[in-house]
């Protein structure tokens, strides 16, 4: 039996010694504020050894696996320093000015008429053979079960890898009501032909893109493995920018996982052991988990209930998709009691279950709550407001007008005091209800927020960029909407409104996306760096004022779960992320091997 | 009169997971129905504009998620509620169970400033019930609710009905109110509910 006293890594006081630290001056976030170079050049070397790669610093384990100390020894900066750090971070951004729009090169940028057009030379066409793009006869959902009456948890030990997205056909997409990934096209904010108008473009982006990724995967010496690549380039500026303006769907599941590090986290068997142990397991959060299964994408046609047409089918004609939800939810919530079950965990681990097999989807959804945004969906929801703390410093930098707009609101109806006061923070600790809106945003990473296609592309740079482009999406959605959240005489539930409904307009993914990395606005030079700093800042502010002491008063919850294990499932490794096999370093190495025989071959002929 | 001089008011549905608090505020808002509503992450905001004899009010709907933990972010929209709608499903003993913790939540922040409503959801169950209609009147005055119903999104049954009682505890109506005590009756019949309705233009 797992010990008191065992806990695991992704427990949030121990994960929040990340920010336990008493640095309570506040974070500087990247701007045009004017910097002092001679603090910038003195200090902290190894705070930006990552300079190169700064989305991949917090993945920069050490043997023993422990990604949390690790981190913590990382940001573990004498507090004298502290503001020299936050001043050295911004220089670190000036000195990547020249990195720009979508990460291009300055001299590399596009025109601003056609910002996805080639600015890569490399495209000569041969290298492209018509793998991928040009398809005739597949269904436009070919993976759709109709019916499976076996729940057996191990039924899943065969592994499905059916997940295929299908290939860009305009014909099927503009006949069915449905778009690639089984959605419905129409909904209260955009219409049918709303959709398939500006389908028509995109999907001519789509197309151009891919055989940009086909050049490019070929050019380091990968395989396209029949249109299905599991391996991708090292790390580089080209690829972020290639990331930044969409992986194909096709290859998203692969993508994802390569980018996130899956291959480093994923545990042969244990997923399987998970499911064997979860079998006949009735608590609380398997109860939940049942009640949110059909309230996960009810429209999805793989997660819609299958219609009954006569009376005699019952409970059994479940969607493979929905049995695959719940072997993923409940193993979930045995690997990490911590968080068992969130609402808003369904749609994460649905929209993975759309482009990766099982297993799969289960880890990413680990890397997602544990590396990615760690602390969000604990029992107490406090990393909610850490992370909505941090969004309101954000604004409060990046677009003023808006942040004292929100400040205002509710400020008539507090009699307490003066608890808005923006000198002493207490806007962290008592956020104004405007940010609550705001939540799901990062619960559900956008799911249900955005349209999907805008949203899949926030996730592709969510994997290779961190949690930081989760608020630069956000920053831009703000900007977006900033005339008419500052129209004069707007009530407070218009602004309501126009958060809420504004995001979920937004077809046009390259719309948003030209925001995040306009060329001039300082929030997309906000790197993981600055928000970890902010999240420790909004962290200890919040903590002064006691937010934490009846932190555990819901754990008796947990008891269900741990009970239920045996001490194998328990092993301290699970927790940690000990496969320091270095993927992409490795993969670097093989993309070169391979290059060197491709050359061979090529001279030999 | 302009929607910005119209008198506002914030009514917050809370209750379990899956009682129906969406499809409450759905049936109300737009009339219609479907067997399953996406899970409500954190809150959902929705207004509408209700006539009610001859007096026009905007209605502030704020439908928030049902998972424990959510609770902890709820408060502030509670703070400055008129109305809070507590739900729970006829067919669910357990979400009838916690509907203490509710009432504690909103009592907590407003005292006793704000009219509590208690509603039975998914009234159609009736072979699935679990919460006799007697059990949830007691409640409903155990727990000082202004108002108690039991409804069903489903059939359409008593929501309209619960909106326009909701509006006549408002101040905007307390005259009226006044006038018509025979109206606090609560009628749960379900052959009623045409004739309940009929007075509301919403």
């Amino acid at each position: 039996m797992l010990s008191k006293d065992k806990k695991s890594p992704s427990m949030p006081n121990i994960r929040w010694q990340r920010f336990n630290m008493n640095n309570t001056s506040l974070p500087i976030l990247p701007n045009n504020k004017i910097i002092n170079d001679n603090k910038l050049k003195s200090n902290n070397q190894d705070q930006f050894k990552f300079k190169d790669q700064p989305h991949l610093s917090h993945l920069n384990n050490d043997n023993n696996g422990d990604i949390i100390n690790n981190n913590n020894s990382s940001l573990s900066i004498p507090n004298s320093i502290s503001n020299q750090i936050s001043i050295a971070s911004s220089l670190n951004y000036s000195n990547l000015s020249v990195i720009d729009l979508y990460g291009a090169q300055e001299d590399d940028v596009p025109s601003e008429q056609d910002q996805d057009q080639d600015q890569d030379q490399d495209l000569d066409g041969d290298i492209v053979d018509d793998e991928g793009y040009v398809h005739v006869s597949e269904q436009l959902h070919p993976h759709i079960v109709k019916k499976s009456s076996n729940i057996d948890p191990s039924s899943r030990l065969i592994k499905d890898h059916r997940n295929q997205i299908p290939i860009i056909n305009n014909d099927n997409i503009l006949k069915s009501d449905r778009d690639r990934y089984g959605f419905k096209k129409s909904n209260n904010f955009i219409s049918e032909s709303d959709y398939n108008q500006w389908w028509i473009s995109y999907s001519q982006h789509l197309i151009r893109r891919k055989k940009k990724w086909n050049t490019l995967i070929l050019k380091n010496g990968l395989s396209l493995n029949k249109d299905n690549p599991k391996r991708f380039p090292p790390k580089s500026e080209k690829l972020k920018r290639y990331i930044r303006k969409g992986i194909p769907s096709e290859w998203r599941g692969n993508a994802w996982w390569y980018f996130a590090k899956g291959s480093e986290v994923l545990q042969e068997g244990f997923y399987d052991k998970l499911i064997e142990s979860s079998i006949d397991l009735m608590n609380k959060d398997v109860e939940i988990i049942n009640r949110d299964l059909n309230r996960t994408f009810p429209d999805n046609i793989y997660f819609k209930k299958i219609e009954k047409d006569d009376a005699d089918n019952n409970d059994d004609d479940e969607p493979e998709m929905i049995q695959q939800l719940r072997r993923v939810l409940v193993a979930f919530s045995i690997y990490q009691p911590s968080i068992g079950y969130c609402q808003s965990m369904n749609f994460i681990a649905g929209l993975l279950l759309i482009f990766l097999d099982e297993e799969r989807a289960f880890w990413m959804l680990v890397i997602i709550t544990k590396r990615l945004l760690p602390g969000l969906h604990e029992i107490n929801l406090e990393g909610v407001s850490i992370h909505q703390g941090v969004l309101m410093l954000a604004l409060r930098d990046y677009l003023p007008s808006i942040f004292e707009k929100f400040l205002k609101i509710n400020l008539i109806d507090d009699e307490d005091e003066n608890i808005q006061s923006i000198s002493n923070y207490e806007f962290l600790n008592r956020l104004p209800p405007v940010m609550l809106t705001t939540s799901s945003w990062f619960m559900s990473i956008f799911i249900g927020i955005l349209p999907i296609e805008t949203t899949l592309r926030v996730w592709d740079c969510l994997f290779a960029e961190d949690s930081c482009f989760l608020f630069k999406t956000s920053i831009a959605i703000f900007k977006l909407i900033e005339p008419k959240l500052l129209m004069n005489g707007i009530d407070e539930m218009e602004i309501f409104t126009t958060i809420q409904n504004s995001p979920k307009y937004l077809l046009d993914s390259n719309k948003i996306f030209d925001l995040i990395f306009k060329r001039g606005e300082f929030w997309n030079k906000l790197t993981q760096d600055d928000i970890e700093r902010c999240k420790k800042f909004v962290y200890n502010q919040r903590k002064q004022k006691n937010h934490y002491k009846d932190n555990n008063k819901d754990s008796s919850n947990l008891k269900f779960n741990r009970n239920l294990l045996n001490d194998k499932l328990w092993n301290e490794d699970l927790y940690g992320f000990k496969k320091n096999i270095g993927v992409l370093q490795w993969n670097k190495k093989l993309s070169e091997r391979m290059k060197l025989n491709l050359k061979k071959n090529f001279t030999k002929s | 009169m302009s929607k910005s001089n119209l008198s506002k008011y914030k009514i917050v549905f809370l209750g379990e997971q899956n009682v129906g608090k969406t499809s409450l505020i759905t049936r109300f808002m737009y009339d219609t129905f479907d067997s399953s509503y996406a899970a409500t992450i954190g809150i959902d905001f929705l207004s509408k504009t209700m006539y009610l004899d001859d007096k026009t009010i905007r209605l502030q709907l704020w439908d928030t998620a049902g998972q424990e933990r959510f609770r902890s972010l709820i408060p502030s929209y509670i703070r400055d509620s008129h109305v809070a709608v507590i739900v729970y499903d006829i067919s669910s003993k357990k979400s009838f169970d916690l509907l203490d913790k509710w009432v504690e939540d909103v009592k907590l922040e407003r005292d006793n400033n704000v009219v509590i409503c208690l509603i039975g959801n998914k009234n159609d169950l009736t072979n699935e019930r679990q919460v006799s209609i007697q059990d949830g009147e007691l409640k409903a005055k155990k727990l000082d609710a202004k108002i108690f119903l039991e409804t069903s999104s489903k059939l359409g049954y008593n929501v309209k009905n619960l909106f326009k009682k909701i509006a006549k505890t408002l101040p905007e109506f307390e005259e009226i109110q006044k006038g018509n005590e025979e109206e606090e009756m609560i009628d749960i019949n379900i052959e009623n509910k045409e004739n309940q309705e009929s007075q509301c233009q919403c």
